[in-house]
């Protein structure tokens, strides 16, 4: 019998009430991130507490969608299905201006040409009416 | 608070049996049987009966639950038990909790157990909602512990001047200790470049620089020193214990969130351990240092400050770990790498080994040893030691 081939779902977040406010962020193309309302402190991914003062309460505060590679590798298989045919791909780590640091996958620029503290500035890329993956490309330094 | 809790704990307990199931890729049973088979072997080797254990601890994604094991051993009532999450961090947690249980009173004989069939089960990351940190890491194809570690190993290698060899010595390190245990999955010798031709998994890891997936099941039995003394094995005292999860570890990526990203919750277990056993790095001369991925072990020897920050790489590559020659020996059974992947545990039993004077691949200096499990997670490890 012939099999046609399905294509494996793209794996995307579950989006739930702590992360919402991230990705409907992201879906206007803009970073925003939890910041403890009393000492200041960002912080990602999100958490219900502050791992620097304990505090509970927090907010969700725009900041610079700029940053630098911090590092990166690149992946071989295993990989789940939806990424098999898309190996080898580099995964990245930037460190945001405001001291946080994303996973992410840093477009635009061969993985021969990363160099770690390279500028890099945040590009969107819309997925559904709730989600935009945040994705980095380089920016003039 | 270390420093109390070693007048409870330092030496008050030991391990008295150790038993397990052979390692393989498929090993034909379930965990369900693999787990009693290690932990009636462990009995055994202590000559003790099952119906004198009262204490079972066990980690998180073990089926075999605790209760259910004593029924198993016709143990009458169970006074305390429990389980502890975060994988391979947790693989000395059963044994920090059976020795905690023993040395408070709260237990006479504990067992701790793990058993799993990795191998043939399939690979647990393939698994599970994309939830948590995972929801930021896996849209971008960040799944995997080994895609995980890769990020930091290639930092470390930046940072501290070193190339892929550094990592590749782990594993032919401990493959040459494999080669003379008749339990290791691997005992044919590698070489270098066998590391650095095996195919890229997550770039600068190479698959030599992983451990196989594996079935198996291993099983240690604690009971007091004082009891120790009156069994049939060579004293291993439990002179240390600790757990830590640091700061910011627990289903985060330490290498990726914490400021410093070779800061692991390692460093704060080696300071409440060394506290508790009342020694220092320097007086370790074997160790069993948890190696799902040869990187850790370099974050290992530099977390329990059996070498300076960022030189573990030179360290082992100027000949540190070297058979006989070498400041100190780890992974003595072949480790993760080599003998077999069982979360770590199968790494506690040669820790006793070497203690006993048992292993096949004897150090000279194993009056006292070191097992450290995963440092990049919530961790645990003991310190073994004659009495």
């Amino acid at each position: 019998m012939p099999t046609t081939p399905i294509e494996a779902p793209r794996p995307l977040p579950d989006i739930t009430p702590l992360t919402e406010p991230f990705w409907s962020a992201a879906r206007r193309h803009e970073l925003v991130m939890q910041r403890c309302t009393d000492c200041g402190a960002y912080r990602f991914p999100p958490e219900r507490g502050c791992f620097e003062c304990g505090s509970a309460q927090a907010e969700w505060h725009p900041v610079e969608p700029r940053g630098t590679l911090f590092t990166w590798t690149v992946v071989h298989p295993p990989v789940l299905p939806y990424f098999a045919g898309k190996t080898p791909f580099p995964v990245a780590v930037v460190e945001l201006e405001c001291g946080v640091r994303m996973v992410t996958e840093l477009r635009a620029v061969p993985v021969e040409a990363y160099r770690s503290g390279m500028p890099v500035e945040a590009s969107f890329e819309d997925i559904d009416d709730r989600l935009a993956l945040v994705h980095f490309v380089p920016r003039p330094g | 608070m270390a420093n109390d809790a070693a007048s409870v704990i330092r030496d008050r307990t030991a391990i008295v049996g150790i038993g397990r199931t052979n390692y393989a890729r498929n090993i034909g049973k379930t965990e369900k049987e693999t787990c009693l088979e290690a932990v009636r072997e462990a009995l055994a080797d202590a000559g003790l009966a099952g119906a004198e254990v009262d204490a079972i601890f066990k980690v998180e994604g073990d089926p075999n639950e605790e209760s259910e094991v004593a029924r198993a051993l016709g143990s009458p009532n169970l006074r305390m038990w429990g389980c502890m999450g975060w994988g391979g961090g947790a693989a000395c947690g059963p044994v920090v909790h059976a020795a905690v249980a023993v040395a408070s009173g709260m237990a006479t004989v504990a067992v701790a157990y793990r058993a799993r069939n990795r191998g043939s089960g399939g690979r647990p990351w393939t698994k599970g909602g994309i939830t948590g940190n995972r929801a930021f890491e896996v849209p971008y194809g960040m799944v995997s512990p080994v895609q995980q570690i890769a990020l930091s190993a290639r930092l470390y290698l930046e940072r501290y001047g070193g190339t892929p060899e550094w990592f590749a010595k782990v594993g032919v390190l401990q493959r040459a200790h494999a080669v003379h245990n008749p339990d290791a999955v691997f005992r044919t010798p590698i070489t270098t470049d066998d590391v650095l031709n095996s195919r890229m998994i997550a770039d600068p890891l190479h698959l030599l620089d992983c451990c196989p997936e594996s079935d198996g099941a291993c099983a240690v039995v604690v009971t007091s020193a004082e009891r120790a003394r009156d069994l049939r094995q060579p004293v291993c005292l439990i002179g240390g214990v600790a757990m830590a999860t640091g700061r910011k570890a627990g289903g985060r990526m330490v290498q990726v969130y914490e400021n410093d990203p070779f800061r692991f919750p390692g460093v704060d277990a080696a300071r409440d351990l060394f506290t508790m056993a009342g020694v220092g790095p320097s007086e370790i001369k074997t160790a069993m240092l948890y190696d799902m991925f040869s990187p850790v072990v370099l974050y290992q020897l530099e977390s329990w400050g059996l070498a300076p920050p960022g030189e573990a790489g030179r360290f082992l590559a100027a000949g540190g770990a070297d058979w006989e020659t070498g400041e100190i020996q780890v992974n003595t059974n072949g480790g993760s790498l080599s003998e077999a992947y069982i979360h770590g545990f199968n790494n506690i039993l040669e820790g006793v080994r070497q203690v006993r004077g048992t292993s096949t691949r004897q150090a000279k200096h194993a009056e006292q040893v070191l097992v450290a499990a995963a440092p990049v997670v919530p961790t645990s490890a003991v310190l073994l030691r004659r009495g």
